[in-house]
Order: C-alpha cells, then structure tokens, then sequence
C-alpha cells in the first residue's frame, strides 16, 4: 500500500467562518497504481491532492503514507517527503520566472543537497527525457503552454519520486498539448511511477484505468475498469 | 520511523538542504533580479557606513593635527604666565599680549634654582611693530627672548643661525625673523646679513625659520625674535624699575616629572612674592600636557557624538532594509509556495531571504567604506586636515552594517518561512 486516507476531513476557517472543504474521506492507492480524481469545482478534489502531497494537514483523520502515519512528521520531515517522495504538476505549470528551464529542473535536486554540476547533467538528461533539450536554456516566458507542462514534468521527475501528482495538468494546454502530457504521464506509469491526476476533463480521466469521483467533499463513486492506462 | 520504500530507495526522513554557497547564490540571483530597487535599498546603510567612516577619519586628523601643533611649540614645556581667569593684580582678564607683568629677575632665579630639572628658560616680552625693508612695510609681532628660545619652542632657523648669549649681553640688534616676514618683506632677495627697521631701528637678519604651517593662533611664520635685553632697551623703551616679561617658557628635563616640576615652580614663584594663598597668585603656570589632554577630550566627545549620529543613520537604513524586503516577501509569495512544494525546508526559505538582505547589507558596507573614504578626502581637503584612516571604526561600521542587515532582515525572512505552502500557491 503506497498511500492511504482514513476518515479524513478537512475544513478551512476563514472569518469566523468555517468551510468543510473535506467531510470524510477514504481512499488507498497501490503502488504503480494510475488513477484520476474528478469533480466539478469546489468539490474538494484539490483539497485533497494538497493532502496527499503532504502540502496540508488533515484537520481529522489520518493520511498514511507506506502504512505509516504522517499526522506527527515535522514541517522539516514533510518538506523532505515533498522533495523526495512526491512530484507535483500544477495546471499553471509554477515554473520560477526568472529561471531557466534546466535550472528550474535543478530546484529540486538543489534542496536535496545534489552537488552543482551533477544536477545539471541529470536536469539536461530529464529534458530530453521530455524532449526539450533545445530548449534547456530558455526562461518560461519564451515557451509554449505545452513546453512550460513539459519542463514542469521533468522537474517533479528530478528526484524519480515514487508519487507523481497532477493538478489539472492539461487545463492550460490545447487538446494536442494535453494529449502529449497524457501520453507521456502514462509512459511515466508503466515505468512504475504512481500516478494521480486531479481533472474536471472526462477525456483526461478516460486515460486512466481509475476514476475516483468526489463531490461536495466526499468520494462518491470509485470506478475500475479494464482499459486505459495504469496496471 | 517508517522504513524506506522498497522500490525507490526513499525513506520517509533523510538529509535535504541548501548549501551556504546555493543560499548566497539564490540571493545574489533575487538581487540582480531588480538592481535599481536593491541599489536604494543598500543606500541607506551605505550612507550610513560612509558618515562613519568619514567622519572618524576626519576627528582623528583633527585630534593628530592638534596635537602635532601644540607637539610642534615645544616639547615638556611649561609656561609662566599671568594670572588666568581675571584674578591678575589689576582685576581684568589678563592674557598674552596684555602688558607685561612678570618680572625678568623670575626667569633668572628659575634657571638659578632648577639646573637639574630645568633644561632651557625663555622669557618672552613682546609687542606689534613695523618692519621695513627698502620700500617694503609690514605689521609684525616682535618678540623679545633669550636663545634657550630655539631649543624650548622648536624654533631652530633653517638658515643662519638663533642669536647667541653674547647678542644678548651686547645688546646687540640683531634679528632672527619668521618664515612668512621672510617671504613678504624680501620678496625673492636673501635676507640673512640685511638689514631691516623695527620701529625705526636698524636690526641684522642673521637667522630663518622654516615654514611652521599657519598655526593660527601662534603664527611663529609672522614673528621676528630679538635678543630681550636689546627688545626691552630700544624696542619697549623700558625706563625705570625692574623689567617685566610677558610669559616665561620653561623646558623640563624629563616628561615624566612635568606635572611634579609645574608643582615646584609654582611653590617656589610664590614664595619669591611671598604670597600665601593661591587666589592671590598673580601668575600662573600651564602645562602643555594639560592641554593637549583637553583637545583630545574634546575631540573625543565630538568623534563619539558625531559616531552616534551616524550609527542612527545606519539604523534608518536597516529599516529601509526590512521593509524593501517584507514588500519582496509579499511579491514573491507565489515563488516561496512554489519553492516548499518542491521540498525547501522553513530553514531554507529563511536562509535564502536572510541571505539577501545580508548580501544587500554587505554590499552597502563595502560601498559605504569606500565612499567613507572619498568623503573624508573631500571634507579634509576643505578644512584642511589629513584624515586618519580607523581600520577599526571602518571595521566596526561595517560589522553593524552586517548586523543591521541580520537583524532587519530576519523578521520578513521567518514571515517567509512560516508561510502556508498552499495558501502561498493560490497567492494571486
């Protein structure tokens, strides 16, 4: 079991008013495992991929990770899972401006204590890995939307994180950007990588062997199927 | 603890971090990000280091300056002189150039008494008279002494010689004349051997001082010596009665017994008058010593003033510091949420913004040392004082400057690193 949710709520207060973004919720996910988590906005599913990315903390329940708890890790301890355990691909891509793409493939091995010139031969290695070699030098500005998810990919790659989480990863992209993403997410996963997609996109969700839906906070339906990607 | 996954090789705890060298070079990045913003922020603790700099160097070349003027009258020198503080005989204020109150027979009896302890006796008696040259006039103060004068004022003529023992038991007119009457009243021509009018009386040159700067006060360059027994005769037209001197120089033997000779002299002037109590003294005697201790006191107090001046300026610029970099925290909040979801640790995110206005406040410091320097030039140059350089006073400006930037910067940079990494991602 690679990670699993116990009764797990979460509610935000804001103003004296408080929110339950999460109302309980129970979720395993295998190793090697490929699966979609759909909902309409402001149904909790980005809530709840901030959960497993060990970015929140649950107000209730428990989130295990390898059978363990994570409830008493430190921020130092999370901030160490982050580096090494989760990738994470955002739908605004969240490249760093004002770097170039090898070196915004670097952050992450930077924080890992990786040695300079090693991190920028793996970075490059990673970028042709998605096929932008070319374009190792550019700042994000001077690339494309489908470019920027690529360089965005390589870099949640940058420590071969066992987790690979996506929010709405194609949402910014056109249709044939969004299918080359798809593709290569799905490449990622038969190699062994889990993978965990956050979309609104059925087209998107089509590509996984799993869907899990959620509205107003819960899990209502857990679908397996046949075809599609994923083992 | 949870045991490291099979497959990956990773734990669920383990060593991440930025090196120190990542963290400058992240800074250093952010900095040259927006070189104009970080050049005004750094503005202020450069300004503030530089007024420190300069204005230490400045007081240390006053206080040397000063002191090396009043080194320059003379060294171990005492100076009998009339009553100060308006207790002389006639109840008025009494200072040099007031009339002549010592008597001459003092100066005999001091060298008289103190062969040991007293290396040269000066008396002084002295007036403004008119030189003439050929055509050329000039206002100067004559000075009437005896040739111990050379060695206890450091007056040693560059050319010719002081006038000797003999001149002045002969009375002789002759003259030893300062740089400037020199340079003014001969224009161009030699003026040992002429002979120039004092008064209307003729005296030989036979001796030139070197230039002695304009010491205002004293300005040795504009004096002519005689010898005192010919200035009391023809110059002061002394008629009846014991001659009176104005002041007396004496010339200790030895620094260390300076204050225990002043002491004696005093004991030993007043039991000539047969005076008693002290308020009925009608001289005085200083020590130089006393005086340079009051300049340095007093330049002291103004160096540390002016310091403290500066120091709150250095202050008002780790403010500047602190809020350019809480608005730079506020801007980049994207970039910090960004950074933690990709594994920096609070430390990490603290060290970077730490690091920034550190390297802001470092490069302000060097700057401002620099700038300190030019500064002090610039001042010295209008006032006419050498500035001192203080490695020390450089040093400690510089230090603070790196603590200001420290301290100032360390509030925005743990707002950085407490911030909710989500909350930092949605952060429009």
């Amino acid at each position: 079991m690679l990670l699993e949710l116990k009764g797990v709520k979460k509610v935000y207060q804001s103003g004296g008013v408080s929110f339950p973004a999460l109302r309980g919720v129970d979720l395993r996910v295998e190793e090697g495992e490929m699966l979609s988590i759909m909902g309409p906005s402001g149904s909790g599913k980005s809530t709840l991929l901030h959960l497993l990315g060990l970015l929140d903390r649950p107000t209730e329940g428990e989130y295990l990770l390898l059978g363990k708890p994570t409830s008493a890790l430190s921020e130092e301890e999370r901030a160490y899972l982050r580096n090494r355990f989760v990738g994470f691909v955002f739908q605004a891509f969240f490249l760093l401006p004002r770097l170039s793409a090898v070196e915004n493939v670097e952050v992450p091995m930077a924080y890992a204590g990786i040695p300079r010139q090693e991190r920028h031969r793996r970075a490059l290695a990673l970028l042709e890995r998605v096929g932008l070699l070319d374009k190792a030098k550019s700042l994000p500005n001077q690339l494309s939307g489908g470019q920027r998810q690529r360089v965005a990919i390589a870099r949640a790659l940058a420590l071969n994180p066992p987790l690979l989480l996506a929010d709405e990863p194609t949402g910014a992209l056109d249709s044939k950007a969004g299918e080359e993403i798809m593709a290569l997410f799905q490449a990622l996963n038969r190699d062994g990588t889990t993978v965990i997609i956050v979309t609104h996109e059925p087209l998107v969700a089509e590509k996984t062997r799993r869907i899990v839906r959620v509205r107003d906070g819960e899990i209502v339906a857990d679908e397996r199927r046949g075809q599609g990607g994923g083992r | 603890m949870v045991a490291a996954e099979p497959g990956k090789g990773v734990g669920l705890r383990g060593k991440v971090g930025l090196s120190l060298e990542e963290v400058v070079h992240i800074a250093l990045r952010a900095i040259a990000t927006n070189p104009l913003r970080s050049a005004l922020t750094a503005l202020g603790v450069v300004i503030g280091v530089a007024a420190v700099v300069a204005l230490t160097m400045v007081g240390q070349g006053t206080t040397q300056r000063i002191t090396s003027l009043l080194e320059g009258l003379g060294t171990n020198l005492l100076t009998v002189g009339p009553a100060q503080g308006g207790r002389g005989p006639g109840g008025g204020l009494v200072r040099f150039g007031g009339p002549a109150t010592l008597p001459l027979s003092d100066a005999h009896a001091i060298r008289e008494t103190f062969p040991q302890e007293v290396v040269g006796v000066a008396p002084v008696a002295q007036g403004n008279f008119q030189l003439k040259y050929g055509v050329n006039n000039l206002r100067a103060t004559v000075v009437g002494t005896w040739p111990d004068f050379a060695q206890v004022r450091n007056a040693d003529p560059e050319r010719g010689s002081f006038f000797t023992q003999e001149d002045v038991d002969l009375r002789r007119r002759v003259a030893v004349i300062g740089y400037g009457v020199a340079q003014d009243l001969f224009v161009g021509e030699d003026p040992l051997g002429q002979r120039l009018r004092i008064g209307g009386m003729p005296f030989t040159v036979v001796g030139v001082l070197p230039d002695k700067g304009d010491q205002g006060f004293a300005s040795v360059n504009y004096q002519v010596f005689v010898p005192l027994s010919t200035y009391l005769q023809r110059l002061a037209r002394l008629e009846a009665g014991e001659p009176k001197v104005n002041a007396i120089y004496v010339q200790g033997a030895d620094r260390n017994h300076l204050k225990e000779l002043q002491e004696r002299l005093t004991q030993f002037l007043a039991e000539r008058r047969g005076l008693v109590d002290p308020s009925t003294y009608d001289f005085s005697i200083t020590n130089q010593q006393d005086a340079l201790q009051s300049v340095n006191q007093t330049t002291l107090v103004m160096t540390l003033f002016l310091g403290g001046v500066a120091a709150i300026s250095l202050l008002v610029g780790g403010i500047g510091i602190m809020n350019i970099m809480l608005v730079s925290v506020t801007e980049r909040t994207r970039e910090i949420g960004v950074r933690k979801a990709l594994g920096a640790r609070p430390k990490d995110i603290l060290a970077q913004f730490l690091a920034e206005s550190v390297v802001l406040s470092v490069g302000g410091g060097v700057l401002g040392v620099g700038l300190g320097l030019l500064m002090a030039r610039l001042v010295g140059q209008a006032i006419g004082v050498s500035p001192v350089f203080s490695p020390l006073s450089a040093g400690v400006a510089f230090l603070f400057a790196i603590f200001v930037g420290g301290f100032f910067g360390l509030y925005p940079a743990w707002r950085a690193a407490r911030l909710d990494p989500v909350e930092a991602l949605r952060y429009e």
